[in-house]
């Protein structure tokens, strides 16, 4: 399949200029900043979205925009270790400060992990199928993988596969853990989308799969092929390897052009 | 294939309560919840207080189902084995009194922390039985199982993995009861799906998983393949966050893209075992979107009077009764349902009913607009 549209949001802004400057800067915004989230302009009926809702919106978004490609028969898969955590603490909390009577609907319904990818389906009209896909262990590495299944089963043509993670306090809590199994200390939070398509287009930076090997991904362009293992935790997000596999895909069209 | 839930621990025990009368759901022992509501919640469980209960309920029914498929941990070592696993409770934090603590600015025990950091289900199954193919764990709420299973069988398909080892799990909680409730959506009552005077759905807990492999592999290890996979098809409705399209038209999609999988045409079902959950928007947008694919004579029916709605693990629990239906070769009365909504322009089965076809589909829908569907084949 090929990477045909890449999208990103980052305490550093967003675009693929700020994910540049994520990764060159030795120490990244933590943090994505109310302002960033806010500088992005959703319809009326998506604003009660929660703060992990709307990472992965404009990552999504921001990829197919990248893409200029239709959403006609394309599918959604959001990867994500920790899902809404912060949208689920703030639930907890309302069940600590008033009664079970008197919680709110729309953040239990935000909660759900799928949230994210059903207000990226609405919001960028996708409607092939959603998949969420959860877990510690490269949920970005996972995500590719089903991407390409979906792809090659011909569930869809294009799948819109984004990752993220919120850095709040319950992956500060896990970052502290000095036990295994070793969740990043220094995390940043981010939402990479890509937009992965079964067909080449012009504006398709490199070829990606991870199902010719096992237990990697290879990325391939014109001027060669790289070899990459994904790694559990790499660096300092839980999505290193989302942020890895961008960085490689804009490489590769580097090397394209 | 292994289950558990209200309907029984174990596919016999299950079969045989699903051909008789359901329990009488009852207000939670475990969860103080004060809210009154009638749920389908298990007794007994070996096990429980060592770890989280959903990963508990899922070891129960993934041993049935590695014993039923003639496997075990040593068996498996060399094959290249993959987990998809469906839930909604074990990939969230939910420890309350955990929570409580650090907003009060203590130094709470790690220990909720710790199992959460080990407890996601797929990851859990890969590393306990030490297996060596992907392990994905799905949380497409209340399709989770059914999705799961559907993704398992596409790794067959594509060759990825030798066996699969899917399905979905999940248990009562103190976060999933208040929210429901929140919603407007529980019934006071024991759930009555597709009924005229429905009221709501009633929360369950619970286990299903299946083993999935190519049919050549199983009986080159000298297993006979119980039932195959046929079709799986999923659609987004890309319309609201928690209520399903009204026109049904995201399920009639998910339905016709399994069909085709399967190489098959409406009439070649034989019945279909409805998510109906008994909500309002379920039952009526499920109902439409059934009669439009079939036709107003199709047999149909929901189990969740037997088990109430268990989340994440009701479309692989579903899956594994649409299959013993099929083998048992009829189908039992859909229970709960009395009197024809006015809103539907078809009724569940109200009696034993033959199964007459070779093929029947399991139906999922859920919160985010995601659609399943299933088909299974008798040999």
């Amino acid at each position: 399949m090929f990477i045909s549209g890449i999208g990103f949001i980052s305490g550093e802004g967003i675009g693929l200029q700020a994910l540049r400057q994520t990764c060159a800067s030795p120490v990244p915004a933590p943090e994505i900043s109310d302002e960033i989230i806010k500088s992005y302009k959703f319809p009326r009926d998506l604003r009660r979205a929660d703060r992990f809702s709307r990472m992965c919106m404009i990552a999504g978004n921001e990829a197919l925009r990248d893409s200029g490609m239709e959403t006609d028969n394309c599918g959604i898969i959001v990867a994500t270790a920790l899902g809404p955590h912060e949208t689920t603490f703030s639930f907890l909390g309302d069940l600590i400060d008033y009664s079970g009577t008197e919680v709110s609907p729309t953040k239990f319904s935000h909660s759900v992990h799928n949230a994210a990818a059903s207000y990226t389906s609405i919001f960028c009209g996708i409607d092939a199928f959603s998949l969420t896909v959860v877990g510690f262990d490269n949920p970005w590495a996972k995500g590719l993988l089903a991407a390409e299944i979906m792809l090659a089963q011909e569930q869809a043509d294009k799948v819109l596969l984004i990752g993220a993670d919120e850095k709040k306090l319950l992956a500060e809590l896990l970052g502290k853990l000095d036990s295994p199994p070793g969740f990043p200390r220094d995390s940043i939070e981010c939402a990479v989308g890509m937009l992965l398509s079964a067909a080449e287009t012009p504006e398709s930076y490199c070829r990606v799969s991870a199902l010719e090997e096992k237990d990697a991904l290879i990325f391939s362009g014109k001027t060669g092929t790289v070899k990459k293992l994904p790694v559990s935790y790499s660096g300092n997000v839980f999505f290193g390897s989302a942020l890895d596999c961008a960085v490689l895909a804009v490489q590769k069209r580097l090397w394209k052009n | 294939m292994g289950c558990v839930s209200a309907a029984g621990t174990g596919l016999s025990a299950s079969l045989e309560k699903l051909f008789s009368s359901p329990e009488t759901p009852q207000v939670s022992r475990r969860i103080a919840d004060n809210l009154s509501l009638p749920v389908f919640e298990l007794g007994e469980i070996p096990g429980a207080g060592t770890k989280q209960l959903t990963g508990i309920l899922l070891d129960m029914a993934l041993r049935e189902a590695l014993d039923n498929a003639k496997l075990n941990r040593d068996k498996l070592s060399g094959f290249r084995v993959g987990v998809c696993l469906g839930t909604t409770v074990a990939c969230q934090l939910n420890a309350l009194d955990y929570y409580r603590e650090l907003r009060a600015g203590k130094s709470p025990d790690n220990a909720p922390l710790r199992a959460f950091a080990g407890s996601s289900l797929a990851e859990a199954v890969k590393r306990d039985l030490n297996l060596s193919g992907p392990a994905l764990s799905i949380a497409n709420a209340c399709a989770s199982g059914a999705d799961a299973i559907g993704l398992g069988g596409l790794f067959i398909k594509n060759g990825v993995c030798d066996l699969v080892i899917a399905g979905g799990a999940d248990e009562l909680s103190l976060i999933s009861m208040t929210g429901f409730n929140s919603l407007g959506v529980c019934s006071p009552a024991p759930c009555r799906p597709f009924d005229a005077e429905r009221q709501g759905l009633n929360l369950g807990e619970g286990a299903g998983v299946v083993i999935l492999e190519a049919e050549e592999h199983a009986r080159r290890r000298g297993v006979k393949p119980e039932i195959p996979l046929s079709g799986y098809g999923s659609k987004a409705d890309g319309y609201h966050i928690t209520a399903p399209k009204p026109d049904g038209s995201g399920l009639i999609s998910a339905i016709r893209k399994a069909l085709e999988q399967a190489e098959l045409s409406p009439r070649d079902i034989a019945f279909v075992n409805a998510h109906g959950t008994g909500t309002d928007s379920n039952d009526s947008s499920e109902a439409l979107a059934l009669e439009t694919v079939f036709g107003n004579t199709i047999d149909f029916l929901s189990t969740k009077r037997f088990t109430g709605h268990t989340l994440g693990a009701a479309g692989a629990i579903e899956c594994i009764f649409t299959a013993q239906m099929l083998m048992k070769n009829e189908i039992s009365a859909s229970a709960g349902f009395e009197k024809q909504a006015s809103d539907m322009n078809i009724a569940p089965v109200r009696k034993l009913t033959p199964v007459k076809g070779a093929y029947a589909l399991s139906t999922s829908l859920a919160f985010g607009g995601c659609n399943s569907a299933l088909i299974l084949k008798r040999i």
